[in-house]
């Protein structure tokens, strides 16, 4: 593709008023990633990552300053069926099965069905739940859950992926699992990916570039890169790379925390 | 044995011990002398009078489907509409507050001066069950799990997307939770006009034939089968709203509570809320001289809120029209409130002493499920059978049309309290006793006034309704008279007063319980 091939974040600024005291969520945050990479937003609570992500998604609009990827602002993306987000809730539509649950980007984006429902099997077996098509949400697991809403990210192969804490609400043991599989499904198409979290070790296993946030006012310090090779493993994670750079993370967060 | 077949069973019991003790004291002729019947002699007279049944029948459901299948089209298109346009709910409100409020029965004459044949009968069915099935609707649609609409909005949805995909299916439950009231409200509504005569069929008509020449057991057949026809329909639309309620919930974490009230006006400036109210107001009186200039009215006939004034305080016989009307609003207005009080009071006990002795708690279930049911035109008679036409009588029918309502909302309230405080305070060694009083008591008092304000206008109504049929007081009373003597203006004035106190009366109270809410908020 010709021109910036960037996720482009422009000096914006995003504060909300709440019972009449403003809180600044985002003060002059710029940033800016390769097309094609996974960007990390780790940071306390209350630091504007969630923000900033809302804002990506174009379901927020801010106060100043610009966002774009590849020079096409978040509500054309969104119009465009480009951007694909999976939230902390797995947010699905309890009376919908997987398959429909899946499906449903597709339906709002008008597109026929009947076309797409050897992609939406793939996805199904993609995140490993070949058997629980016609399962509806009740019936599922949490981490069950949370997998059909990251199939449904990715169903309109989006070119952004916005990921707010998708595993947050799992437990230690499944959500290394879950990092390992999503590193699996985001290798195998690199669509630019966003992921806000709180944990450290999700963020290394995951990103090219870690983007740490700190709040009152939310802003970036610094965006640290992470250059382990992938695919990432589970031994990675007991490296003195992994721990080195986990050191240096967290040296950063409490440092700005206690500030 | 699992919890649901112990209640079922207990439930089943009590009701065993009902039907004999009913049977027994009909028999025994222990009140009233022999106003109430033994079930026996209820379900013989029932059947030797199998002959008249079908055409009262037919003649009371076909009004009362019809305007329950036009009413409920227009409540839920309203909520809908409501729901997507919140200046359209805010302008409409002082109508749905009107409708909400009016004590059904002040329409029955002048709907019957207006229409011919049974539609005064569907249009009051079609008024009885807008309220209920609008408000339902409006909340169901609008509250949703904000973050479903995201992940539509995420994926290039529209407002309109958001409410394909999700609103409306959503609402279903809440939807089917108005349909379940407005159901009987049609019944309620059409028995209420077939009183008003005029019409040969029906079961109101069939009541009013029967309270006249004293039959008992006939009046309690009537009664009895009037309640089965309500319950029938309670239970038809409870099954399907908690059918798709049990498909709603499942995966969200933490699915809103449905708030029971409309939209606060906290968001706007006190000038702002002040146009508003009178914009919500003036809606009222354009529609109402709107509908009778539609209904192209003989201006003597029909009056608008113009006509009503003159009437009050410039007419010729301004001055005794304003003391009739006084000294019926003396006799009326105590008597709600007393009826009112009592209801709440006893309501608020009893659900206590339930939250107390849980067991007792599902005994009781089926004596909430009949008197829940049973049609206030059907329940009248019977009360006014036992008590004889007296204040009594009034007070009873009051009490009676409060208290199940009531202690619904308040055992409601009294349940929700939040698990989690509880186990703070039963970790502390607290008793039952403690735990009601530290934790679900304080939450239940907000429970009072939304209770109150709900009975408030079934109590004005229960009030009138006995006075129109039986005891020759008050409003009520004004009303029947004045349709005798074709006293048109006082018709629309009795109307007009009524609907004003009672919308006044529950705005103080939801005033009330606002402030209260707000400062128990979190």
């Amino acid at each position: 593709m010709a021109g910036e091939t960037l996720l482009k974040i422009d000096n914006v600024s995003r504060s909300f008023d709440l019972r009449g005291t403003v809180v600044h969520a985002l003060k002059n945050v710029s940033l800016q990633v390769p097309a094609g990479s996974f960007l990390a937003l780790i940071g306390p609570s209350g630091c504007g990552k969630s923000t900033l992500l809302r804002l990506l998604a174009g379901l927020d609009t801010p106060d100043a300053g610009a966002l774009s990827v590849n020079g096409v602002d978040p509500f054309t993306l969104r119009q465009q069926g480009s951007i694909g987000m999976a939230f902390q809730d797995p947010a699905l539509l309890p009376w919908r099965s997987v398959r429909k649950n899946i499906a449903l980007p597709l339906q709002i984006l008008k597109r026929n069905l009947d076309e797409y429902s050897a992609r939406i099997q793939s996805l199904i077996e993609l995140v490993g739940l070949s058997g629980f098509e016609d399962a509806v949400p009740g019936q599922l697991s949490g981490g069950m859950r949370q997998r059909v809403s990251i199939a449904r990210a990715l169903v309109t192969e989006p070119n952004i992926l916005l990921l707010d804490e998708p595993f947050g609400a799992l437990d230690e043991i499944l959500r290394r699992q879950m990092n390992l599989e999503l590193q699996q499904i985001w290798m195998k198409r690199r669509p630019t990916t966003v992921l806000v979290t709180h944990a450290i070790d999700e963020a290394i296993a995951l990103a090219d570039s870690v983007a740490v946030m700190t709040s009152r006012p939310g802003r970036v310090v610094e965006v640290v890169q992470i250059d382990l090779p992938r695919p990432r493993t589970t031994e990675m994670f007991r490296s003195t790379e992994f721990h080195a750079i986990a050191d240096h993370l967290s040296e950063l967060l409490f440092t700005h925390a206690t500030a | 044995m699992s919890s649901s077949t112990g209640s079922l069973r207990r439930s089943a019991g009590s009701l065993l011990i009902v039907v004999v003790v009913w049977e027994l004291v009909g028999k025994l002729e222990l009140i009233a002398g022999g106003t109430f019947p033994p079930l026996s002699a209820i379900f013989g007279r029932l059947y030797d009078d199998r002959a008249d049944y079908p055409q009262h029948l037919a003649a009371t459901l076909r009004s009362a489907g019809i305007g329950f299948a036009v009413g409920s089209v227009i409540a839920i298109g309203c909520g809908i509409l409501f729901a997507q346009f919140k200046m359209l709910e805010r302008i409409f409100r002082g109508v749905s507050i009107t409708f909400f409020a009016v004590p059904l029965i002040v329409l029955v004459p002048v709907l019957l001066l207006a229409f011919q044949g049974t539609m005064p009968r569907i249009i009051l069915a079609i008024i009885a069950v807008y309220f209920p099935v609008m408000v339902s609707t409006l909340i169901g649609v609008r509250d949703i799990d904000p973050r479903l609409a995201e992940v539509i909005r995420v994926s290039g949805g529209t407002d309109r997307d958001v409410m394909r995909f999700v609103r409306l299916r959503a609402a279903l439950p809440a939807i089917f939770a108005g349909l379940r009231v407005g159901g009987p409200g049609a019944l309620l509504g059409v028995m209420l006009v077939e009183f008003g005569g005029g019409v040969r069929w029906g079961l109101g008509t069939y009541l009013l034939g029967s309270l006249g020449r004293g039959e008992p057991a006939r009046l309690w057949g009537i009664g009895l089968l009037a309640t089965m026809i309500a319950g029938i329909s309670y239970g038809v639309f409870s099954w399907f709203g908690a059918y798709f309620l049990r498909t709603n919930l499942s995966t969200t974490v933490s699915m809103k509570a449905s708030s029971t009230t409309l939209d606060s006006d906290d968001r706007y400036t006190g000038l702002q809320r002040l146009v508003l109210g009178i914009a919500s107001f003036c809606t009222v009186l354009v529609l109402w001289s709107g509908a009778l200039r539609l209904m192209n009215l003989s201006p003597v006939v029909a009056r608008g809120p113009v006509a009503v004034v003159r009437y009050l305080f410039t007419g010729a016989r301004g001055a005794d029209a304003r003391d009739r009307l006084l000294s019926a609003l003396g006799e009326t207005l105590p008597l709600a409130g007393i009826g009112l009080m009592f209801g709440l009071l006893a309501a608020f006990v009893l659900a206590l002493l339930l939250d107390l002795f849980p067991i007792v708690g599902s005994a009781f279930f089926p004596f909430a499920l009949i008197s829940q049911s049973m049609p206030l035109p059907a329940l009248t008679p019977l009360i006014v059978l036992v008590f004889g036409r007296s204040v009594l009588a009034t007070v009873v029918v009051t009490f009676s049309v409060t208290f199940f309502p009531s202690y619904v909302t308040i055992a409601q309230a009294l349940s929700s309290s939040p698990q989690g405080a509880i186990d703070v305070a039963e970790s502390y060694g607290a008793r039952r006793l403690q735990v009601l009083r530290f934790i679900r008591l304080p939450q239940a008092i907000g429970s009072l006034l939304t209770a109150a304000r709900l009975a408030a206008p079934r109590a004005l109504l229960g009030v009138m309704i006995a006075e129109y049929l039986a005891t020759g007081n008050g409003l009520g009373n004004l009303l029947n008279e004045s349709r005798g003597k074709l006293d048109y203006g006082m018709i629309w004035t009795v109307g007009a007063v009524s609907v004003t106190f009672a919308v006044l009366l529950t705005q103080i109270i939801s005033k009330l319980e606002r402030q209260i809410g707000r400062k128990f908020l979190v």
